[in-house]
């Protein structure tokens, strides 16, 4: 489960937009993207001080390294032989192996850092840009993360009038925030009614290339509105609380720029 | 007043819109309407169609309370459908573009509901 970190309106204002999970995670590459592998090597390229980094796929693959000065001076947890293997130049292929294992196509990948208690008994480590050579990526060039999609610019937008919501994405974990009881009647929803609510959608807008809103209460500004939306290859369920209509629409036009 | 007059009062009155319709959501039918560009019938029917859907389940679910008005924006435009809180099978829909202020449509096609259900 995701939610919104209070870091990220500053650097969504910024234009380095960023996700992080609730758990500490950053989002290095989502379900969307094309460019885990790079995303993966740019991360370590971009470690300077000596850190441990856990990435962790939405498939369920891990990958631990230690990582210190765009160097990676150990695999952390390989099973078996290579099992908190000390690296060195010799280990470029075998690392190469490793992490095409680890990442797939169309998967989240996240990391998680910490420092890096000692690093004795290391040797000089694999130096990242040899890795990178072998794994054609041009660390030289910017793997961004995709610019927020329309729905995660909706929520941001409308921030305190949503109270609960939902975001949906096959292939990748739910982005949720609000109360907990409100969230798992949200989840109930989504687990039980995935089809049910993208062919609701599909009723109310037959179009299926426009991102589409459907707000349902006793008003459409009252103060419990339920909403269902979908954008991109996403969907949003959420919990309006006193969004008067105007600001709903303001949201969504300003959300589709 | 006749019905018609009353839907190209309404129409008058809001900017943005382009139809609106009084329908009969359990036959999903359009028994009046009022629209500033000619649309042809199927394209009115769909307009009850989507209305019905809107009010469906699994999104108005009983639990999550008692549903009566449904918003639709895409990137094109405004739907917004307002249904009887005594008579759930007629409602008022309209067509429009984000120019519409669908608080002060929503109120006005309310009281028109309420004005409709009072005539004998």
């Amino acid at each position: 489960m995701t939610g919104r970190h209070p870091l990220e309106p500053h650097l969504n204002v910024l234009k380095t937009p960023s996700q992080f999970a609730l758990d500490g995670t950053r989002i290095l590459a989502t379900a969307s993207d094309n460019q885990q592998t790079a995303a993966v090597l740019h991360e370590i390229n971009q470690t300077i001080l000596a850190r441990r980094l856990e990435f962790s796929c939405s498939s369920g693959r891990t990958l631990v390294l230690d990582v210190v000065g765009r160097r990676i001076l150990r695999l952390v947890d390989v099973k078996n032989a290579l099992h908190n293997l000390a690296l060195g130049s010799d280990h470029t292929k075998v690392l190469m192996q490793v992490i095409q294992d680890f990442v797939a196509p169309k998967t989240e990948v996240r990391v998680k850092t910490a420092p890096l208690v000692s690093t004795d008994g290391l040797d000089v480590g694999l130096h990242i840009a040899s890795l990178a050579a072998l794994l054609m990526v041009d660390l030289g060039a910017p793997v961004p993360l995709k610019p927020p999609g329309v729905l995660v610019k909706f929520t941001s937008l409308l921030d305190h009038q949503l109270s609960a919501w939902i975001l949906h994405q096959t292939g990748a974990s739910d982005q949720t925030h609000g109360a907990d009881d409100t969230v798992t009647e949200l989840l109930y929803l989504i687990t039980n009614g995935l089809d049910d609510l993208v062919a609701q959608l599909a009723a109310v807008e037959p179009n299926l290339r426009l991102p589409t809103l459907l707000v349902v209460g006793a008003k459409v500004s009252a103060d419990h509105a339920t909403l269902l939306a979908r954008a991109d290859d996403q969907l949003l369920v959420g919990i309006l609380n006193g969004a008067s209509a105007k600001n709903l629409q303001n949201a969504w036009t300003r959300a589709q720029v | 007043m006749a019905i018609v007059d009353d839907l190209t009062a309404l129409l008058a009155a809001t900017p943005g819109a382009s139809v609106i319709v009084f329908a009969d959501l359990s036959t999903k039918m359009v028994l009046a309407h009022a629209m500033r560009v000619r649309l042809p019938q199927e394209q009115l029917d769909a307009i009850s169609h989507q209305a019905v859907a809107s009010f469906a389940e699994p999104l108005a679910e009983p639990d999550l309370g008692k549903v009566n008005d449904a918003l639709v924006l895409t990137s094109v435009g405004v739907k917004l459908f307002i249904r009887s809180h005594t008579d759930q099978s007629d409602a008022i829909c309209l067509i429009g573009d984000h120019s519409v202020d669908v608080d002060k449509a929503a109120t006005k096609m309310r009281q028109l509901l309420h004005q409709l259900e009072a005539q004998p």
